[in-house]
């Protein structure tokens, strides 16, 4: 079982860690595509006030050396950057409409490793 | 017809401007003719050097217009080279290939049949048969090697050639179109996304679908809403390969998270963080636009290669069959230094893959309603060009 933690200043956003803080793209992917559109927008309007000082916090660690408490908090982060697009620019829609059907997408990402981000 | 009897400077002259014929997409004969005399006597790229980085490490591409598969393998005098993945004694796969593309890595540089154990070192020569004294005295480990492939790198890009013939060297293929990119850091830029799907289309019409800018304003209204003006410019031909630079003029002001990760990021083609560098080496941006968004360029005949600043992205399009496409797209950028940045990335990468979700939509459709056979012609504007001078070349060499 995942340790659920955050840092103590960002308390506030444990209750969408065990939904959101998804260490995958493909379970961000598939989190955001099976949500409901207003559970999208609850994430993005709580996670928006808090973001910057996440980047920010973030930042005060090496590159791939994060505690649980902090790894959990990136991954919080990086389900907003798939929140925010969504919710930003195709109007809060939970699919990119009028397009590709999403599921025969095959993300290569996490097979190939010379190109996956440097995180190790 | 062979590249070398085209002349090139003729085809550019004569490229006309009246409407162009649907049935090369249709016609199943063009496409039996368009792998014999195209996909078997061109330089492919198959893979890029930073995927086999170290000696022993291979690819095995899977080529089902060629019916082989190919094995890409860096050996421990660092060189590259390609076999057909074929094994010598009865023809099994040396390496089994699950997937269109498959990764390996072998410390001692060789290959070993999992059939009978027959092993292969990195120069294809069989450097192992297990009871080899129960074959005949005329059977030669020396004459058994694995059937080579011709191979060459450019700027990190892997090539092969499957031609029986010894073809025209690689870089004397790629001609000027490789002094245009001369100097880019395509292998520095080494951190990215790739993404992978079968298509029902033809192959032409996925790289067709990729080559003009003019679908912008439409189809990219979603993901691309932020770009309020985008054309291209300093289209140039070389040979069979073509470029042209994107320009983008953007919005002044982004949405409040996207405004976020642009402003932190590293890369971003959509962005008035972009920072809009109008020099480039080599011939990238020849006009210096100063909203210069990218170079967008085929690599003849089916890599789409697109280079930004800090970025470059490829396209390609594998034909399965005459309606039937292995779509590959693969997304580069600088290599992520903190936290931010693998946020920023992350941003810039859900982006591209949406306006890529946006364009395949569209490859399907073409190809199911080119076959109702209702349209003889298409109309190309202007700035359709490199898709004119694409079915120009094809119409050439299947001629």
């Amino acid at each position: 079982m995942m340790n659920e933690s955050l840092p103590s200043k960002f308390q506030e956003l444990a209750p969408y860690v065990k939904e959101w803080a998804l260490a995958t793209e493909n379970a961000r992917h598939k989190k955001r595509s099976s949500c409901t559109p207003e559970e999208l927008r609850d994430f993005y309007d709580t996670m928006l006030p808090h973001i910057e000082g996440i980047l920010d916090y973030l930042d005060t660690f090496p590159l791939g050396q994060l505690p649980q408490a902090e790894q959990n908090l990136l991954n919080l982060a990086l389900s907003m950057a798939h929140a925010g697009l969504f919710i930003e620019v195709y109007r809060g829609k939970t699919y990119v409409p009028h397009a590709f059907a999403e599921d025969r997408f095959i993300t290569d990402a996490e097979t190939i490793k010379t190109i996956r981000p440097t995180l190790d | 017809m062979y590249y070398e009897k085209i002349d090139f400077d003729d085809l550019e002259r004569n490229l006309g401007t009246g409407s162009v014929p649907t049935s090369p997409y249709t016609c199943p004969e063009q496409y039996d003719r368009e792998i014999e005399n195209i996909f078997k006597k061109s330089w492919l790229k198959v893979a890029i050097t930073n995927e086999i980085p170290n000696p022993g490490d291979y690819k095995v591409k899977r080529l089902d217009f060629a019916k082989t598969s190919v094995i890409i393998i860096r050996g421990k005098d660092n060189i590259v080279r390609a076999f057909h993945n074929v094994c010598s004694h009865r023809g099994n796969k040396v390496v089994p290939d699950e997937d269109y593309e498959i990764y390996g890595k072998n410390r001692a540089a060789v290959l070993s049949c999992r059939f009978h154990g027959w092993v292969f070192d990195a120069a294809g020569k069989l450097v192992s048969v297990p009871l080899e004294g129960q074959f005949p005295p005329c059977f030669e480990k020396s004459e058994n090697g694995l059937a080579p492939i011709h191979c060459d790198v450019w700027a990190g890009f892997v090539f092969i050639n499957l031609d029986s013939e010894k073809p025209q060297p690689l870089l004397e293929y790629l001609g000027a179109y490789a002094d245009h990119f001369a100097g880019f850091p395509f292998e520095a830029l080494n951190q990215g996304f790739s993404y992978h799907t079968i298509l029902e289309t033809n192959w032409k019409i996925g790289i067709d679908a990729f080559a003009e800018a003019y679908h912008v304003a439409t189809l990219h209204a979603g993901s691309l809403g932020n770009v309020s003006k985008c054309g291209v410019d300093g289209v140039r031909f070389y040979g069979p390969h073509k470029t042209c630079s994107v320009y983008f003029d953007m919005q002044p002001k982004h949405p409040p998270l996207a405004e976020i990760a642009n402003r932190r990021a590293t890369s971003n083609l959509a962005s008035i963080y972009q920072e809009k560098q109008s020099e480039f080496s080599g011939n990238i941006n020849p006009n210096k636009l100063p909203n210069f968004a990218f170079e967008l360029s085929i690599c003849f005949p089916n890599l789409l290669l697109h280079v930004a600043k800090d970025t470059w992205f490829t396209h390609q399009f594998w034909p399965l069959s005459h309606g039937r496409t292995l779509w590959e797209g693969r997304f580069y950028c600088p290599p992520s230094r903190k936290h931010s940045d693998v946020f920023a990335a992350e941003y810039a990468h859900i982006l591209g893959r949406s306006a890529w979700l946006e364009d395949t939509g569209t490859m399907e459709n073409t190809f199911s309603a080119l076959l109702s056979g209702a349209k003889k012609h298409q109309w190309l504007m202007d700035e359709e060009v490199l898709i004119r001078h694409q079915l120009a070349v094809i119409e050439k060499l299947v001629a």
